[in-house]
């Protein structure tokens, strides 16, 4: 996520001003906007009209390898020791169905965490725009050269503060 | 200038309740540890001295243990219902509660996790149910439920603790940013660097929305491997079809009544009347209702199977069930079970909140006893007549049951103190919806 | 393969200091802290390989031959020895348990001293010696006796103690023998019928019909091994045809059990019944000589034996009864044995004279009951008039050797009463008993299987004693103790000069130790009825029971049958067959009675008699008639005789009793199945045989065999198991609580309605079954099946889960839930082939793997494929009547697979699919006719 330092930083109580305020930036031809917020209000989202993550496909691919990873794992440890047990077949694949479920599930949640995780680690690098951002304001941001009256329209959708 | 922001107030009354915990909470605390203690030390002498020291016994080699372990396990099972499922069925009452019930989920699999390993005979070896390369050359059997336990167990605890991690990472690092000193770097490591930005946030969504859907399934299959460590065996009592959706209906009604037992004394504790309100209560034991009748309904298959087949090892089994030694733990159970939670039929009842407590503690007590039911009158009417004998638990067990309530409440008070119990980002939205809702309305009616 | 170099024994022993705790020390954990291993093996001693020793088992008067099992210079089994006419082959249980006494932790190890004091007083044997000539010097120098009481030592033994007498210049017949299987009536009644022969031997394998009066030959009554060897003879020559064997008497014994029919007639009128056979005989004609005028008196003596008299008396039908008599009279020969305790109670002299009479009529007498030609026995105290004689203060000195004269037999009580009255006592003894404790001088004597000695059982048997092993202890045995004292007493004169091992040595030839003894036919005695034998037939009346008196009676047991009671772990562990008790005594009652008493299984029980009473657990049982207590002889000390009226009543409720049970009946489960006829066919469960998947490819299937109908229920098996395997003993209280570690399981039922209960007898051991519903639980393959058809089970894999045994149908497997101690000395009894099994973790039957693998290495060594019969498990050795079969089932050929094809095989539990590889044979048992 790139990330400009340079900017204006508009800081709401209500997330409904602030999505206000992003409808209009946006409306003037503002590029680049992102809004910092402690709960993904549906408002800012919608006002920054940018696509849904694709997340899922990542997390679609870890479920996938667990499924492969399962399956290739009970069959190579049960060709590699194999023991007649309970008159079943050296390799049971139904009854190693619930390991490449879990195997699958395990695989999936690890790398949907990671994938959601990974972000926000990577953006540490960049400072924040506000500290009360995550616990009760909406800041929102818009990079250095905007064009108009960026401050004034902040300001006037109810921005308490207004920084640079 | 005075806050009247909703999140702001969010914000100060749960993030209020951790930071120095009271007398109350040390109380609780060092009674959780002196139970922890009393479970230890009769496993210590289990570790050292051996098995005897249980009531086990042949036929009934597996007893009060195992009965424990799915028991914790069906508890772990209501948290995940009421984060995921109903996260999935969009229920707006989750929210208020949905932090305890995951935390609960946590911490109940860390101590149903438990009991596996010190129900080994040799619990020191207790690795060798892990596929792991070794000296020996060996991998384990997959074939086996109890490998399979592994593996659901494992992925569950896995699973379930990044869900409520994640749900806490933007909480932790709006806690993050009230605090300073010591604190704040350590609450700045857990929040992984959250900043709340938009992008993040909608990363954050889809991925709740798949860890919603990945744990769905998942609590199904996890409870239906615990009651294939039953069903896959030829034991009569044990070897049934119905098992698996039984056994997930009984984890939800113990799990519904355990967080109705937790959110009672929490919310009087705390003061979360706002947040948990008696609307809740309403839809929890409308889901109590629910499960109850589907138990009753597969007790009742269980007999008519039992009754209908011509299996007459299984038909003298259910027949000692019902009449036999351990006929006082079956008709508590029925009480327990089928009868109690149907006052919640009654809208009275299901207002009054210490009624519903009484109920919910019923049901916790008939939900161990099914366990209980299951795992000892089973064994103890096996196949050969001659080979029958009862289990009864011994101190050992009764200590180690304690000293896992003891676990678990240490876990959840430590978790009170150090992490919102309440999701704070879940709240923030709700509020700010329902703002939007009522600006809505008054702008409509304008 | 048998020793017969005895110089190469001595070597042998002396590589034991260094080598017996060797091989030891990898199986007892921290049972032996150094290891000498064998840097050079001494000569002839191939470290790994057993080494066979034949000797004779002296745990009872029997005489069966043994073959030692010995490992690295220690006796680790005993073994049947294959040529001894007695057993032929088969130990019984309380033989197997002779290892147990061997390394039994209380064994005596050095001469004790004082009276009262013995169990602290330790002396060094010259002092013991010292003692033992002052004590017999007082007493000659009194003039008073010295006289000797003695097990049973009818060979070379029994004549030194004469001789020793003799020339202390005592008489020769100040010698009495305590023998705990003779009963008191069988002496007089052999001189009332016959004019005083030796005791019989019995053909019962040579009968076509047999009648027991309440003798119960299957549970340890006359000689344990060969009395049920016989009757599974009889059994397979007769079995086409039924109602072969019928028992007389009140209580349903595991004797009682095998038989076909079961008639309890009311107590004291058994007399009555055979008195009737006999009158049937004797109209039909006696089939043996008998003088006209005995012939007279007999038939006038008998005349008031009707049918219908004894039925009045008896409350058996007249039917019955000449049912009865037809088929025995019809069936020749025939046998009666008995009296057993539990019927002669009052008139045992009488019956014991009945039935010899019934035999003789019967023209059994030469054909199953054989009298040999022997020389008259020398003159000897009765204990009666030993006594007396110790009553009348006559002896001066007594020397006890093996008997406990304090702890047993009907003279307990009357010579514990006079016991001041001897000045000296000396025992020689391997444990303190009762009279040990009460002697002045303990002397340690070796224990048998380190003893050298002969035990001539009847003429042409001779059974060879030589040690098994050089002594655990520093003992001495009882004959150079005694030759050292007469020595020292100056009285050595007419006595064998050297040792007693050297006085066997020059009577034996070194074949005829490595066969185990010296055994010929011997020509027969004829004998013949004296003329007034009825006056040896009167009965004297028995009283009956009232006012909630109930008439006692007593039974053997196979652990001790009747006494004396032991303290022999293994045997205490092993339940009774019956009531599955084990670890204690027990007193039985019919539920009817029980009720009237308000008395159940597991409450105290106090049993009272004029001059006594005792406080025993009640065992509630359909199998004893109402009115009667019945009790086990050998396990409870200090019972009155049998047929004292006694009175019961309740102490209180029990501890939970140690016993095996579970459920008494089995709710037609087809486990112990029964058919009509030895031809039917078992019917088997209508369940389609269904898998999955494709049969194994097995290498060899080894499978096994039990016939239940010749299967006693003795439980040899179990003890025979528990020494191969090391199968550790926990004591009553893990009994009570389920959890004994018996790798075979003897399931018994009662089934049927209370008035006719049915026993039956199912040994259950692990089925290793093909498809094993232990295998596929198992988390980290313990059990798997191996190739050669077993359920394979490796303990260091295990990590305790138990699920195997909760999903084995058969429960067959064992958990440790502790680890069992093996203290010094027992540890050395532990078999090193076979791994000590750590707490924690799951055991099973293995079909005696160790001995599976040793065939097999053998034959492969010998390039050759393992044959038929070689490999032979420990219970499969050891069962007395042949029930178990073991081999390879893929060999059509092998008779395991011979035994499996049997109309009557089936496998337990077939609609489960297992595949099991335990076959069993369905009992048979004619369908009842009343």
């Amino acid at each position: 996520m790139p990330h400009e330092d340079k900017g204006v930083v508009g800081l709401f109580a209500d997330p409904a001003s602030a999505a206000g305020a992003i409808r209009e930036l946006v409306g003037r031809g503002v590029k680049g906007l992102s809004a910092q917020s402690p709960a993904p209000y549906h408002e800012l989202e919608a006002a920054l009209g940018k696509p849904r993550s694709r997340l899922g496909w990542v997390t679609l691919v870890g479920g996938l390898t667990g499924l492969a990873a399962a399956i290739a794992f009970t069959t190579w440890t049960s060709l590699e020791m194999p023991m007649l047990v309970s008159g079943k077949p050296i390799v049971s694949t139904t009854a190693y169905v619930v390991i490449y479920f879990e195997l699958m599930v395990l695989f999936a949640g690890i790398t949907n965490f990671i994938a959601v995780m990974i972000g926000s680690a990577m953006a540490r690098k960049g400072g924040r725009f506000h500290e009360r951002a995550t616990v009760d304001r909406v800041a929102v941001f818009v990079p250095a050269g905007s064009p108009g009256e960026v401050d004034a329209i902040l300001r006037r959708h109810g921005a308490e503060e207004v920084a640079r | 200038m005075k806050d009247t922001n909703a999140a702001t107030a969010i914000q100060r009354d749960i993030a209020g309740t951790l930071g120095k915990p009271g007398g109350l909470w040390y109380l609780l605390f060092l009674t959780c540890l002196g139970m922890i203690a009393y479970g230890g030390y009769w496993w210590s002498k289990m570790l050292t001295e051996g098995f005897g020291h249980t009531g086990l016994m042949h036929p009934g080699m597996w007893g009060m243990m195992i009965s424990s372990f799915v028991f914790w396990v069906g508890i772990a099972h209501s948290g995940t219902l009421i984060s995921a499922i109903l996260f999935l069925f969009r229920a707006k009452f989750r929210t208020a509660v949905y932090r305890s019930a995951e935390a609960m989920t946590v911490f109940a699999v860390l101590t149903a996790g438990l009991f596996p390993i010190i129900h080994l005979g040799r619990a020191w070896l207790g690795f060798w149910l892990f596929p792991y390369p070794n000296q020996r050359e060996l991998w384990v059997n997959f074939r086996s439920p109890l490998v399979w336990d592994v593996f659901a167990i494992s992925t569950y605890l896995t699973v379930s603790a990044l869900f409520l991690y994640t749900g806490l990472v933007p909480d932790i690092a709006a806690i993050r940013d009230t605090l300073k000193g010591w604190k704040k770097k350590v609450y700045a490591l857990l929040a992984l660097g959250w900043r709340g930005t938009d992008s993040e946030w909608r990363r954050y969504v889809r991925g709740y929305l798949f860890f919603a859907a990945l744990a769905t399934p998942l609590v199904i299959s996890v409870h239906s491997v615990v009651s294939w460590d039953f069903a896959m065996s030829i034991t009569p009592g044990w070897h049934s079809t119905i098992f698996a959706p039984y056994f997930v209906a009984g984890a939800i009604l113990s799990g519904v009544a355990m967080v109705i037992t937790i959110l009672v004394p929490l919310r009087k504790a705390y003061k979360l009347h706002s947040y948990v309100t008696g609307r809740h209560f309403d839809m929890l034991s409308r889901l109590l209702i629910l499960t109850s009748l589907i138990v009753t309904y597969s007790y009742g298959v269980e007999f008519f199977m039992a009754a209908y087949g011509t299996n007459t090892v299984e038909r003298d089994l259910f027949i000692f069930r019902a009449t036999g030694d351990y006929k006082f733990h079956f008709w508590l159970m029925v009480f327990c079970n089928c009868v109690a939670p149907q006052l919640c039929f009654l809208k009275r009842v299901r207002e009054n909140i210490a009624v519903l407590f009484v109920i919910s503690l019923f049901v916790n007590v008939g939900m161990f006893l099914e366990r209980f039911n299951i795992v000892a009158t089973s064994l103890s009417h096996s196949h050969d007549p001659f080979a029958w004998g009862n289990y009864w638990p011994a101190q050992a067990e009764i200590a180690l049951y304690i000293g896992s309530f003891g676990w678990f409440g240490m876990w959840f008070l430590l978790f009170l103190k150090v992490l919102p119990s309440v999701s704070l980002s879940e709240m923030k939205e709700q509020a700010a919806e329902e703002a939007h809702e009522a600006q809505g309305e008054i702008a409509h009616a304008a | 393969m048998d020793a017969s170099g005895i110089g190469r024994r001595k070597f042998i022993g002396s590589a034991i200091v260094a080598g017996a705790a060797a091989p030891v020390a990898g199986c007892a954990e921290k049972a032996v802290k150094r290891i000498i291993p064998y840097v050079v093996p001494p000569e002839d001693v191939v470290p790994g390989e057993a080494r066979f020793y034949r000797t004779v088992c002296r745990a009872c008067p029997a005489g069966c031959g043994l073959s030692v099992r010995t490992r690295e210079g220690r006796a680790v089994k005993v073994e049947g020895n294959p040529d001894h006419p007695v057993n032929r082959g088969a130990v019984c249980a309380r033989g197997q348990g002779a290892i147990f006494d061997l390394y039994d932790v209380e064994r005596l190890r050095e001469p004790r001293a004082a009276r009262g004091r013995a169990s602290a007083e330790k002396l060094s044997w010259e002092a013991a010696e010292r003692a033992l000539v002052e004590g017999l010097k007082k007493a000659l120098e009194g003039g008073k006796k010295v006289a000797i009481a003695s097990r049973p030592e009818p060979g070379s033994l029994g004549s030194l103690f004469r001789s020793w007498l003799t020339a202390l210049g005592q008489d020769a017949s100040q010698l009495a023998t305590l023998d705990p299987l003779a009963d008191p009536w069988s002496t007089p009644a052999l001189a009332a019928a016959f004019g005083a022969p030796d005791a019989p031997a019995y053909q019962l394998g040579a009968a076509k019909m047999i009648l027991s009066v309440g003798a119960d030959f299957l549970d340890g009554w006359g000689s344990p091994v060969e009395m049920p060897h016989g009757f599974s003879e009889m059994r397979q020559r007769t079995r086409a045809e039924d109602g072969r064997f019928v028992y007389l008497g009140p209580r349903l014994s595991a004797t009682a059990s095998a038989a076909d029919q079961w008639l309890a007639p009311a107590p004291g009128s058994e007399l009555d019944v055979v008195l009737c056979l006999a009158r049937a005989a004797l109209a039909a004609g006696p089939k043996a000589e008998l003088a006209p005028a005995a012939a007279d008196g007999l038939r006038s003596a008998l005349e008031p034996y009707t049918a219908e008299s004894v039925e009045r008396r008896s409350g058996i039908s007249a039917g019955e009864i000449q049912k009865l008599a037809e088929s025995f009279l019809g069936a020749s020969p025939s046998l009666c044995l008995g009296p057993g305790p539990a019927v002669a109670t009052r008139n045992g002299v009488a019956l014991a004279t009945a039935v010899h009479l019934l035999n003789y009529l019967s023209g059994n007498v030469g054909q199953t009951v054989l009298f040999h030609e022997r020389e008259a026995a020398p003159a000897a105290w009765t204990l009666e008039e030993l006594a007396r004689a110790v009553e009348a203060g006559e002896v001066g000195a007594l020397i006890v050797h093996h008997a406990d004269l304090l702890g047993m037999g009907p003279l307990a009580a009357r010579l514990r009463a006079a016991w001041a009255k001897v000045p000296f006592v000396a025992a020689f003894a391997n444990r303190l008993d009762e009279t040990a404790r009460a002697a002045d001088l303990v002397l340690a004597d070796h224990h048998f299987l380190e003893a050298w000695g002969d035990l001539p059982v009847r003429p042409g048997v001779l059974g060879l004693q030589q040690p098994a092993m050089v002594p655990l202890h520093p003992t001495r045995p009882a004959a150079d103790v005694l030759l050292a004292a007469a020595r020292k007493l100056e009285k050595g004169a007419g006595l064998p000069e050297g040792d007693f091992a050297s006085f066997i040595r020059g009577k034996a030839t070194p074949s005829e130790l490595e066969k185990g003894g010296r055994f010929s036919a011997e020509p027969l005695r004829t004998v013949a009825l004296p003329e007034r034998v009825q006056e040896a037939l009167a009965a004297k009346p028995t009283p009956t029971p009232d006012g909630g008196m109930l008439s006692l009676v007593l039974f053997p047991t196979l652990r001790y049958q009747l006494g004396p009671g032991g303290a022999n772990a293994l045997l205490e562990e092993i339940p009774d067959p019956v009531s599955t008790i084990c670890w204690s005594g027990w007193v039985e009652l019919h539920p009817e009675t029980a009720e009237q008493l308000s008395l159940a299984t597991g409450d105290r029980a106090t049993v009272k008699w004029e001059g006594g009473t005792i406080e025993l657990p009640a065992w509630v049982y359909p199998g004893v008639r109402r009115g009667m207590a019945a009790l086990p002889a050998g396990i409870v000390a200090g019972l009155p005789a049998a047929g004292t009226l006694v009175q019961l009543a309740k102490a209180g409720p029990g501890k939970q009793l140690a016993r095996t049970e579970g459920s008494p009946r089995q709710l037609d489960r087809m486990l112990a199945r029964e058919v009509p006829t030895v031809r039917s066919e078992v019917p088997k469960p209508h369940v389609p045989k269904r898998s999955m998947y494709p049969e194994h490819a097995h290498k060899r299937r080894w499978a096994m065999a039990v016939d239940l109908d010749r299967c006693t229920g003795c439980s040899a098996c179990m003890a025979a198991c528990y020494v191969e395997n090391n199968t550790p003993v926990v004591g009553p209280t893990d009994v009570a609580h389920g959890r004994e570690m018996s790798w075979i399981r003897m399931d018994r039922f009662i089934d049927g309605p209370d008035e006719r209960p049915r026993l039956s007898f199912l040994p259950v051991m692990c089925q290793q079954c093909c498809n094993a519903p232990c295998e596929g639980v198992c988390p980290v393959y313990v059990t798997y099946h191996h190739h050669e058809g077993l359920n394979a089970q490796i303990y260091n894999r295990c990590v305790g889960t138990r699920y195997c045994e909760n999903n084995c149908p058969y429960h067959a497997r064992r958990f440790n839930w502790w680890n069992y101690p093996h203290p010094e000395p027992s540890h050395l009894a532990l078999n090193p082939d076979v791994t000590v099994r750590e707490r924690g973790i799951t055991e099973k039957c293995s079909f005696c793997i160790q001995r599976i693998r040793s065939a097999e290495e053998h034959a492969k060594l010998e390039g050759r494929p393992v044959r038929d019969g070689e490999v032979v498990p420990a219970c499969a050795q050891t069962c007395p009547t042949q029930a178990i079969v073991f081999g390879d089932i893929r060999d059509g050929a092998s008779g395991v697979a011979k035994v499996a094809a049997d109309p009557r095989a089936y496998r337990m539990m077939e609609q489960l699919n297992a595949e099991p590889g335990v076959y069993y044979l369905a009992r048979v048992r004619p369908e009842d006719k009343a």
